[in-house]
């Protein structure tokens, strides 16, 4: 009889069950970013994609087929920046949601719920309408949606802070409160402007997309996402301790308070990043998390690299799906994710038992 | 006696030399010397970019009924490798223009405009944002010139750069010299300002009629201002805007009786509604029985596609408020 295998605590020839699933999941995610690449609306041969790619990367092959025209074109600036954009979000998202959950002690957190998300669509609304910004000529609104994001996390910090120290309740509850002034400041602000292609162009991007991806952005992005998640895997100590709560860690020795200010700020720079590239793409970031714990348990050595590779690779076939799923039009992207991630998550739910930061429920 | 003969002398060498010289210049212009053509265009930050053309381009994205229809108007079908966005059907006398065409159903991917392999694309200032086909340098860097019709918000918002019918015109001309036409196009242009002048001629030294032009946006009406087209046309026609004098903020039920425009314009379109259900919303409406365009029967309907970057439409644009103004021009 075959043993089912245990991911939690298990070995696979000696090797712990966690690292075989990496190593494991980055093979996955160079497969998927391989085969996302060859589909999408024109129909091109796959030996003619990854000619493109050879020619591009190594210089292997002919450059007037592969180094320029049409199909050189959609591979190497339309459909490949796309794919490295939705490694770069996903991952992102997912560790800034694991991070998240670990500062404020809650399961219900996700990388937006210190009002970063509204922030940002603050600082985008008032871009768009107000104009706020235009010296930063057509990335005006990402980069004001990128500033409204950190400084609404300073502030959060800051109120938090205001007549005694942060802790995880005092954090959710500024967060909470600025989060609800931010909207209410974009309601007004797109209400007064009654601008039609305002609304849409904010509809357009509180919803998400990844269509705006440019290789002079994710030369930036990703590298920054990877040494953010990098340090988060080497936090996962104090990230472990954050879910046994301020008490037990000031008995065993370690004051949370300045980890968690650090760790606040490193993951507001990287979800500011994510917004300023791809619009506010909910979900990710509260659910990937999730379901890893289901499978790996809670431990954030295994947690923050696996829930990593899950967000990339999750957040690319999310892409291919919105850009395929309804024929000659693109489902924005948070929709979908939301729209098929929920129902999965919710039979998992069900189907498993699961515990947060020690009880089980 | 001299003097004169000298005189006459000088006068026609010159006049001589200005015959040819002319000659010689019309002579050049009819060869391919009307290319290299530089036009001012914008990319989507709202700045100014010059495009230049070597020659006619051949393989072109159309965009919208501004840009199709001028296109197919001055015989350029064979030129269309793309179209969409049209706002209803085609103009009737066009049909046959644009069974030519390859219309497309949806906005094509950015990937699919790619491999089209377009060298120019005409579209809005809307066209070139990321979701759809990205900024124009994109474009520009593969040898294909952009233009972006002037009105769609190609120079920036309303409030700093009115819409007018000018650039309406500027938008049919610039195709012209794109597609070295320009005799079509001043065409176009003209027989639209000859209809303004005849216009302009026959109210000179009469009070101007006071008019609205609204959108019913259900809880309240959106305003076609001075700095929109749609408050241009009438403008330019001689008749004062009663709401949207200096703005086009949106106004409510109280605000259109108090104004009580002598002649009242309701926008319709394409799946929001008909003609007669934007002019039934007032006339039916107790409400607004005491407004004198109801009484009088002065409400009318006007295309949201003949003053939204109308391009050839401007003329039925014009039409349509020349006609409901000043009947008495049109028996």
């Amino acid at each position: 009889m075959k043993r089912k295998l245990d991911l939690k605590n298990g070995i696979v020839h000696g090797t712990p069950a966690y690292i075989v699933a990496v190593m494991t999941l980055l093979v996955l995610l160079v497969l998927s970013i391989l085969t996302a690449v060859t589909i999408g609306s024109v129909d091109l041969s796959v030996s003619d994609v990854y000619g493109v790619i050879l020619y591009k990367l190594f210089g292997i092959g002919d450059p007037d087929v592969f180094g320029a025209g049409a199909m050189s074109d959609i591979v190497w600036f339309i459909r490949l920046p796309r794919i490295m954009l939705a490694t770069a979000v996903g991952m992102g998202l997912a560790v800034a949601g694991v991070v998240m959950q670990a500062i404020v002690k809650n399961p219900i957190a996700d990388p937006y719920i210190l009002g970063i998300s509204s922030g940002a669509s603050l600082g985008a609304t008032a871009a768009i309408f107000l104009g706020v910004g235009a010296v930063f000529g057509s990335n005006s609104i990402g980069i004001c949606a990128f500033i409204g994001a950190f400084c609404i996390s300073l502030l959060v910090q800051m109120t938090a802070n205001i007549g005694g120290r942060a802790n995880s309740i005092r954090l959710l509850l500024a967060g909470t409160a600025l989060s609800s002034v931010c909207s209410a400041f974009s309601n007004f602000i797109v209400y007064i402007g009654g601008d039609r292609d305002g609304i849409q162009t904010v509809t357009f991007w509180l919803m998400g997309s990844l269509a705006g991806a440019k290789w002079e952005n994710i030369a930036v992005i990703l590298p920054c996402v990877v040494v953010v998640t990098l340090f988060f895997c080497s936090q996962y100590r104090i990230l472990n301790m954050m879910l046994l709560g301020d008490d037990v860690s000031i008995t065993l020795g370690t004051d949370l308070h300045r980890y968690r200010q650090v760790y606040l700020l490193v993951s507001a720079l990287v979800i500011g990043f994510a917004v300023y590239s791809a619009g506010i793409i909910g979900f990710v970031g509260l659910i990937i998390p999730h379901v890893v714990r289901m499978f790996f348990g809670t431990d954030h050595k295994k947690m923050v690299p696996i829930t990593a590779l899950c967000g990339s690779i999750f957040l690319i076939w999310a892409d291919v799906a919105c850009r395929t799923i309804i024929p000659k039009q693109e489902v924005p992207i948070g929709i979908l994710v939301s729209m098929i991630g929920a129902p999965c998550f919710i039979y998992l739910l069900v189907r498993r038992s699961y515990g947060f930061g020690g009880e089980r429920s | 006696m001299k003097k004169l003969a000298a005189l006459l002398l000088v006068g026609a060498m010159t006049l001589g030399v200005g015959i040819v010289g002319s000659a010689e210049e019309a002579a050049t212009e009819g060869q391919d010397s009307h290319y290299p053509v530089t036009i001012t265009t914008y990319n989507y930050s709202q700045e100014p970019v010059e495009i230049t053309f070597e020659k006619a381009p051949e393989r072109v994205m159309a965009y919208a009924n501004s840009n199709i229809e001028a296109m197919l108007k001055m015989g350029l079908a064979d030129r269309i490798v793309m179209a969409w966005g049209l706002d209803g059907e085609v103009k009737d006398e066009l049909k046959d223009e644009f069974d030519q065409i390859e219309y497309l159903d949806a906005w094509p991917t950015k990937e699919e405009v790619v491999a089209a392999e377009p060298d120019f694309i005409a579209a809005w200032y809307s066209s070139f944002g990321d979701d759809r086909l990205g900024d124009v340098d994109f474009w520009h860097e593969r040898g294909c010139n952009t233009y972006m019709s002037l009105n769609s918000a190609a120079m920036g918002p309303a409030s700093e750069f009115p819409r007018k019918m000018e650039y309406e015109f500027e938008d049919i001309l610039n195709l012209g010299k794109i597609f070295d036409c320009e005799d079509k196009a001043q065409e176009i242009v003209d027989e639209m300002q000859a209809e303004i002048a005849k216009v302009q001629e026959h109210v000179k030294d009469k009070t101007p009629l006071t008019v609205a032009v609204l959108e019913n946006e259900g809880d309240s009406f959106r305003v076609y201002g001075t700095e929109t087209l749609g408050g241009n046309i009438p403008e330019s026609l001689g008749a004062e805007l009663k709401l949207g004098g200096e703005n086009s903020e949106n106004v409510g039920a109280e605000d259109l009786v108090a104004a009580d425009p002598d002649v009242l314009f309701m926008v319709d379109y394409d799946g929001f509604k008909t003609g007669e259900e934007a002019v039934a919303d007032i006339t039916e409406d107790p409400a607004y029985a005491s407004l004198s365009a109801v009484k009088n029967g002065k409400v009318f309907s006007v295309n949201l596609s003949q003053v939204y970057c109308s391009g050839i439409r401007t003329y039925d644009g014009i039409m349509t408020f020349a006609k409901a103004l000043y009947p008495e021009l049109y028996e």
